[in-house]
């Protein structure tokens, strides 16, 4: 029996309420709150708002996602529920419109439950890093669910969710993925829609995908993807039917093996579980092949360079003038300083003072500069490698497990390093995908499969058949 | 890279920040530690030569191709005046400018938060 929006809210709210609740959501839908209805943000307790028109589309028995609950992170802007960012500077910001895949969604007749919580500004690998308190991971409620899009990944492995929407700018979809145990896919940059995503690094972000299944992340990729004309980077490229992809299996795909993803210092048990993976993949008809990536020990440099600097960007805007949270000053320019050192937390600082420091005269070659031509390097290596026959390489999404609440927030290098193997798809543009492997001590680990740029297809007969073959 | 407190400052200053002291001293150890990886990027280029061997991939079809702007502005769901901090006369108010006095082109009854600023006569 097909269930309303208010019920699946109803449920979601009772659980969130209680001992075992995680802060998935910072806000909740609620189709009988009246237009003017506003709600309350809190780490426990999830706000309400909506609207006389719901959150579900209008003809919402027709669409591909017709009465499937669906959460949205709370980096894309809806224009019926509040969009934080995870941050204090946006605390109860109404957004005036709706992101391109919001409107996609309720026209496909999902019903969106409601807003996930996140890093701040998407700056972050465990959700620790929200103003709104961190959410906790479905499988082990003291560790982290990974991030920066935490909520999404963990209220789909709740299942207070069948999926949900993400933002993947160095891994924040694929590594929360993995470490909650679902799947999180990633798709290539300009395949879908960024406006509405609030930018932190505009040239690595794009939306991403969650589902309890490949089925279910491919689904929804379906419905978001494609051209946009209010996104300047939205590609004019057909969107094939991902779905008719799930069943074509890997025979005579050539799957490429990283000797750099595997190093020595890598954890003995997720190696043991990545190469059964790849033996699985081989028996199902795929050919394995060594292949190198030398670029690859610049992947973490390059990014932790390029995305700060990006973000100091794109994150000027907060200054308390147009909207968000003001704080009183002096003068304009004391409300500045003041308006961003009070609504932001310490991580998007170190990344603004970061990306600040190597745009500034004097460093920008050393540091900016010499992180673009890394990049280059980086794209060249990959190109390099799929122009020679190999069809997706097949990699750990994260060197470990997800690691204990807390565990990691003294040392932000150490944090940083959880992207080892996701930043290299966001610097090429190309898509990837988690999918749950296995696990080490009852705690799951994911499995990456990257494909050339468009490759989407080739990438989901991969992915589709190591869940089947798991 | 060793990145002292004054540098922190300006740096701050520069992102339109405001730090407390603690603050200061806490990034500029952060950022060092940091920047000391990111100098990787240039050990390789120093060891291999700035980009030599780089060739662009070719860029997604579509992309970037400005066409005009076919799209005429969403209008908004909501009106300026639920999400704008301080909305007055359809201008955003705001704290004027340091040293922008009295007479200068501002209307002192639209001068909201703004600090009294001392009279630069006399």
């Amino acid at each position: 029996m097909s269930r309303s929006l208010a019920d699946h809210v109803a449920r979601i709210r009772q659980a969130e309420s209680g001992p075992e609740g995680l802060n998935a959501f910072l806000s909740l839908a609620d189709p009988t709150v009246d237009a003017d209805g506003t709600g309350s943000l809190g780490a426990h307790d999830p706000g309400t708002v909506g609207g006389a028109h719901g959150t579900g589309g209008s003809n919402a028995g027709d669409g591909p996602l017709a009465g499937v609950p669906v959460a949205v992170k709370d980096n894309l802007a809806t224009a019926e529920l509040p969009t934080t960012c995870g941050s204090r500077i946006l605390e109860g910001y109404r957004s005036p419109y709706d992101a391109t895949v919001v409107r996609r969604l309720r026209d496909a007749g999902a019903l969106i439950v409601g807003k996930t919580n996140m890093d701040e500004f998407a700056m972050g690998s465990s959700t620790e890093n929200s103003a709104f308190g961190p959410t906790l991971n479905p499988r082990d409620p003291s560790r982290v669910p990974g991030g920066s899009s935490g909520g999404s990944a963990a209220a789909v492995a709740a299942g207070y969710v069948e999926m949900a929407l993400g933002s993947d700018t160095g891994g924040s979809v694929r590594q929360p993925a993995a470490l909650c145990g679902v799947v999180g896919l990633k798709p290539t940059y300009g395949r879908v829609s960024r406006y509405g995503l609030v930018a932190f690094a505009s040239s690595l972000d794009q939306v991403g995908t969650f589902g309890r299944t490949v089925a279910d992340a491919v689904r929804l990729l379906e419905v978001v993807a494609g051209h946009d004309p209010r996104d300047a980077t939205s590609a004019e490229v057909p969107v094939p039917r991902f779905t008719e992809a799930l069943d074509l299996g890997v025979e005579g795909l050539v799957v490429g093996v990283p000797r750099e993803y595997f190093p020595d210092s890598l954890d003995p048990e997720i190696r043991d579980i990545t190469r059964k993976a790849l033996e699985r993949l081989e028996a199902a008809g795929a050919t394995l092949r060594d292949v190198a990536l030398p670029s690859t020990e610049l992947a973490i440099p390059c990014y932790y360079v390029l995305a700060p600097a990006e973000a100091s960007s794109n994150l000027s805007r907060y200054d308390g003038v147009r909207y968000g949270v003001r704080q009183a000053g002096e003068d304009i320019e004391d409300m500045y300083r003041r308006t961003r050192a009070d609504g932001f937390g310490a991580e998007v600082k170190r990344r603004i003072m970061l990306g600040t420091y190597a745009l500034s005269a004097g460093y920008y070659d050393q540091y900016y500069g010499a992180a673009q031509r890394a990049r280059r390097r980086i794209r060249t290596d990959l190109n390099r490698v799929f122009s020679g026959g190999v069809d997706v390489l097949f990699t750990p999404t994260t060197p470990g497990p997800a690691f204990r609440l807390g565990e990691r927030v003294a040392d932000p290098m150490q944090m940083y390093l959880s992207d080892v193997f996701t930043v290299t798809a966001n610097l090429a543009g190309v898509p990837a995908v988690s999918v749950p492997i296995g696990e080490v001590d009852g705690l799951p680990v994911g499995g990456q499969i990257v494909a050339p740029r468009w490759a989407e297809e080739t990438m989901i007969r991969v992915a589709s058949t190591l869940e089947k073959v798991s | 890279m060793s990145v002292d407190r004054e540098e922190v400052r300006r740096i701050a200053d520069l992102a339109k920040l405001e730090l407390a002291d603690d603050e200061v001293g806490r990034l500029a150890d952060e950022m060092s530690r940091i920047l000391d990886h990111a100098q990787r990027l240039q050990e390789v280029e120093e060891a291999t030569g700035a980009g030599a061997d780089a060739v662009d991939g070719d860029p997604p079809p579509g992309a970037l191709r400005w066409e005009g702007n076919p799209m005429d502005p969403d209008p908004l769901v909501h009106p300026l005046h639920t999400v704008a901090p301080d909305l007055r006369d359809g201008f955003f108010a705001v704290p004027r400018p340091p040293g922008v006095v009295d007479g200068e082109g501002d209307d002192p009854s639209s001068d909201g938060e703004a600090a009294d600023t001392s009279s630069e006569g006399g």
